[in-house]
This record gives structure tokens, sequence and C-alpha cells, in this order.
């Protein structure tokens, strides 16, 4: 769910890219029909289409303007929305926008963390679930050495990381 | 009322048998439920898998879920469903999440 800042400020971005009157409230872009919905997330920029789509969510018809965002399963509709979700998939998942080096422990277990132990401690499941070769990649920009722990090592792994947390 | 000693009428040429001809109704689905403790990527990696759905169709049903809290994911016989279902329920937590500790919730309801 979007702010009240962040609504307003996409309310006003919104209101700038459409044609005739502008939005007050989320409710508002109801009123527009499927395709000018789908033209209007065309000159929404890259950057802000994920709170577009926040902003159509937090919306009181957020089904009805999903269904909006389909094209009303209308074929005329379907180069409009399959732009919208080819581009919109791009912008969210992360296998695509970060390429194969997105690894979950650099992001939420980084080395400005290792100081707190609870705090690392907390991760050990987190870390467990990791691949071995997520682990590994993790550990080596860590602690600046290759590692090469085998597949279901990640108990080992963890107990060699937590020494070395420790060590510091 | 019947006396027992009926005889069965013989099938006409070309008539057809429909006991054995009959299909098992496709009239279940199985609905996913939204949560805050999966990503857009679990999603499309976890239907992709086990509803085998193209990754654009997947990340349609992720877009859904986020949007309105549900999306149907499959149709089928009652026993199919089920077994999606449970596919989908031991799926795991997203390893991309700290704060995720189990799958996705669905169920199976009938048309």
């Amino acid at each position: 769910m979007l702010s009240d800042d962040y609504e307003k400020m996409m309310l006003i971005y919104l209101s700038g890219l459409a044609d005739g009157p502008g939005f007050r409230k989320s409710e508002d872009l109801n009123r527009l029909t499927c395709r000018e919905l789908l033209l209007l997330s065309q000159k929404v920029d890259d950057s802000a289409l994920g709170l577009f789509v926040q902003l159509l969510k937090g919306s009181e018809s957020g089904e009805r303007l999903f269904e909006k965002l389909m094209g009303d399963h209308e074929e005329e509709n379907r180069e409009l929305v399959d732009a919208f979700f080819s581009r919109y998939l791009k912008i969210v998942l992360s296998s695509v926008q970060e390429g194969e080096n997105f690894n979950p422990l650099d992001v939420y277990l980084p080395v400005h963390t290792f100081d707190d132990l609870a705090f690392v401690q907390s991760r050990q499941a987190f870390f467990l679930r990791q691949t071995i070769a997520t682990i590994n990649e993790f550990l080596d920009g860590v602690f600046r050495r290759k590692h090469d722990f085998g597949p279901g090592e990640q108990q080992r792994a963890w107990e060699y990381f937590w020494e070395k947390v420790m060590e510091k | 009322m019947s006396d027992g000693n009926e005889k069965t009428a013989p099938k006409e040429e070309g008539e057809a048998d429909t006991e054995t001809l009959a299909k098992p109704a496709l009239n279940w689905k199985v609905v996913l439920f939204n949560d805050e403790e999966h990503t857009y990527d679990y999603v499309v990696e976890m239907l992709t898998s086990v509803c085998k759905l193209s990754r654009e169709n997947a990340f349609r049903c992720a877009v859904e879920v986020d949007m309105t809290g549900r999306t149907i994911v499959f149709y089928g016989t009652r026993n199919d469903c089920e077994a999606v279902c449970a596919k989908v329920l031991s799926f795991g937590p997203d390893h991309r999440l700290p704060q995720s500790m189990a799958s996705m919730n669905a169920e199976t309801q009938s048309l």
C-alpha cells in the first residue's frame, strides 16, 4: 500500500500525463476505460511503474482495475496488455533486473550488520535456506577468498560463517 | 419395477458407450492467496514449476494475486487440483526474504 505522500505524488504525476481532468484520488482512475488505462500506463516511466500498480492496488476498485489491465480480456486490447505486462515483468523480476548476480544474503545479511550478533543469528534459518552456490558466492565476497562447500553442507557453511563472525 | 430378468437391449452399431467415454469433469480449481512473505520471483518460480505455466502467465497471476488478493492458478479434476494444491502448500518458504517462513496458501474449490 502506498503512503499518502506517494499516493498524492503519483496522482499529480498521472494527471500531468493524462488527457482531460486530473485524478484527485486513486478511485478516479477507474473512470478510464481499459484502453485509456493501458495507454496511460505506457506513458508512465519505468521507475514509476511499480508505484502505478501499487496505486491501482490500493484503490477500492483494485479488482476492476486489474481486469482493465488485462484489457477486459478483449482481443483488440491484447497488444496493449502484452506490452504492459512485458514491461512490468522486466522491471519487477529480480532475475531479469539484476541478472544472475542477485544474492539474497548480500541484501539481508550485509557486512555492516556483523557486529550485531543477535541480528546475524536471527538470519540463521534464512542462511540455511539458500542454495550452496549462493552461500559460497556470499562467503567469497565477504571473506575475500574462494569457498567450495558442497551440496547439502549448508549447516557446515553456517558454522564456518558464524565462527568467522565471532572472531571479528 | 424390474423383475431382474430383463435382458439388456443390444447396442445399435455406432452407439456410444457413455459409461466408458465419460471424461472426468474439469470443474475444480486451485486458488492462490496473497500474503506479504513471498516475492513476485517466488510466485513465478513456483507456478512455472508446479502448474507448468509459462513465465508470462505466471507473472500475470502474480500481479493478480498481489492486486486482488487471490488468483486461480489451475483448473482440473478434483484429484488433479488437490495434487497441485498440495504441491503449492509444500513448495517451501521464499529464500529471498528472511521473514518468509512457509509456502503460500492455496485452496481447492469447486467451480
